[in-house]
């Protein structure tokens, strides 16, 4: 898996946020749109996209869009 | 490993009546109008029936306990056992079961009793009578199965209110010399407690309502509540729905070597669109056999599965015989999944008080 694969999946959880807004280095709790209901549409995408699944207090120690990334790399290493 | 079927009981009928009083999540101002949309659009939550003040679970179950005797004709002296599956009942006790028997009008030598469970109580609920009714071979048995889980919640908590919908539910079961075989299997795991939790509810409780713990206490922005509401985790939710519930609907039909080509509606618990739509793509069953009822009526907890049965396929329990799992999950962390056979029941009109 790539970044830029996992970036347009990332922006795939919201509804209107144009490819290239979000980088890896986004603070993705920054991001105007990003509420509970995104973490559960991105928790969806990480299970069926990538077959893992991300604890709540993962996703609290991921502060940067390139952190979950990384976490699913590991995960699925 | 337990025996995971049983012989010789059949469901007879199903009936459920919900409030006539029907808000809409659109009209929730704690969310601008985008957040409402995209609130609907991920849980799947427009519409929603919420009990008056002086409405409780234990009347609408007795409006649909009612329709049902008097639909089915039903001696009432033949009632051997009532179970009352809710966790917000009449009184802190005695048992809301044993009110209503006598409200009922039912025979004083029923067995009646509570069962405290939530969204996986109407499959627990169903395994326990059956159980009781097939091993002591009582003539019938009401289930009674419910929720008025919006008086849990407060308005002013948004992780919460605009989940839940009021209904109760009523389920006849008879004893059958024929096969009348169902399958199980249940679950739980009390180390996810804190997931779903209403910390203070009675005197003798862990934490005992007290003035302090019914302040209202603000936890973020846009959730203030109190120690008597619902305190929802959202993320663990969904992961533990996410995996429990594939795997007991695995174990239900593998143990028991059901094909499950066979089933033609799995009805599962309405938690959520975005839980239900995970759960039905990993197991990997086509959107025309997994009704949902969140649109009319949110997550109404444990009456959930017999208010979708009655509100999306009256006409083919009525009319045919259909194979059907049912699957429960939510508050314990507790779950279980049943595979059986509905065929011409009798299943009244939805029913609004």
């Amino acid at each position: 898996m790539e970044i830029e694969d996992f970036l347009i999946k990332f922006t795939g959880c919201f509804d209107d946020i144009e490819p290239g807004v979000i980088l890896p280095e986004t603070e993705f709790r920054n991001l105007e749109k990003w509420d509970s209901l995104t973490a559960l549409t991105l928790l969806a995408m990480v299970d069926a996209d990538f077959d893992v699944s991300i604890s709540a207090n993962e996703l609290r120690s991921c502060n940067k869009v390139q952190e979950i990334f990384e976490l699913i790399k590991q995960k699925k290493s | 490993m337990p025996l995971q079927y049983l012989d010789n009981v059949v469901v007879k009928g199903i009936a459920a009546c919900i409030p006539k009083n029907k808000v809409s999540n659109l009209d929730y101002t704690l969310l601008s109008l985008e957040e409402r949309k995209k609130f609907i659009k991920t849980t799947g939550i427009e519409f929603r029936h919420i009990a008056e003040a002086e409405q409780c679970t234990s009347d609408f179950c007795y409006f649909a306990a009612k329709s049902l005797i008097d639909e089915l004709k039903w001696n009432k002296d033949e009632i051997d056992i009532l179970l009352f599956v809710s966790q917000t009942a009449d009184y802190p006790y005695p048992a809301t079961s044993i009110i209503l028997q006598d409200r009922l009008g039912i025979s004083k030598s029923c067995i009646a009793f509570d069962i405290n469970l939530g969204c996986s109580g109407y499959v627990y609920g169903l395994g326990v009578i059956s159980s009781m009714i097939s091993s002591m071979k009582m003539k019938k048995g009401l289930l009674l199965v419910g929720e008025t889980a919006s008086k849990t919640t407060t308005i002013s908590d948004k992780s919460a209110y605009p989940l839940f919908g009021d209904a109760g539910t009523a389920t006849a079961l008879e004893f059958t010399e024929e096969f009348g075989r169902m399958y199980f299997n249940f679950g739980c795991d009390g180390s996810g407690y804190k997931a779903i939790l209403m910390k203070s509810g009675n005197i003798g409780g862990r934490f005992p309502v007290t003035v302090e713990s019914l302040r209202l206490k603000k936890v973020c922005d846009g959730i203030e509540r109190n120690d008597s509401h619902v305190a929802l985790e959202g993320i663990d939710i969904f992961n533990f729905s996410i995996h429990e519930v594939p795997n007991t609907i695995r174990m239900v039909i593998e143990n028991n070597n059901i094909n499950i080509n066979d089933i033609d509606a799995f009805i599962l618990h309405q938690a959520n669109f975005i839980i239900n739509d995970t759960v039905r793509k990993k197991l990997k069953i086509s959107e025309e056999k997994v009704p949902y009822t969140l649109k009319e009526f949110g997550n109404t907890s444990s009456a959930s599965i017999p208010l979708t049965i009655v509100n999306k396929l009256r006409n083919r329990v009525i009319n045919d015989k259909i194979k059907l799992l049912l699957c429960g999950f939510g508050v314990g962390l507790s779950w279980g999944a049943i595979v059986l056979d509905l065929e011409k029941i009798i299943c009244p009109d939805l029913i609004e008080i």
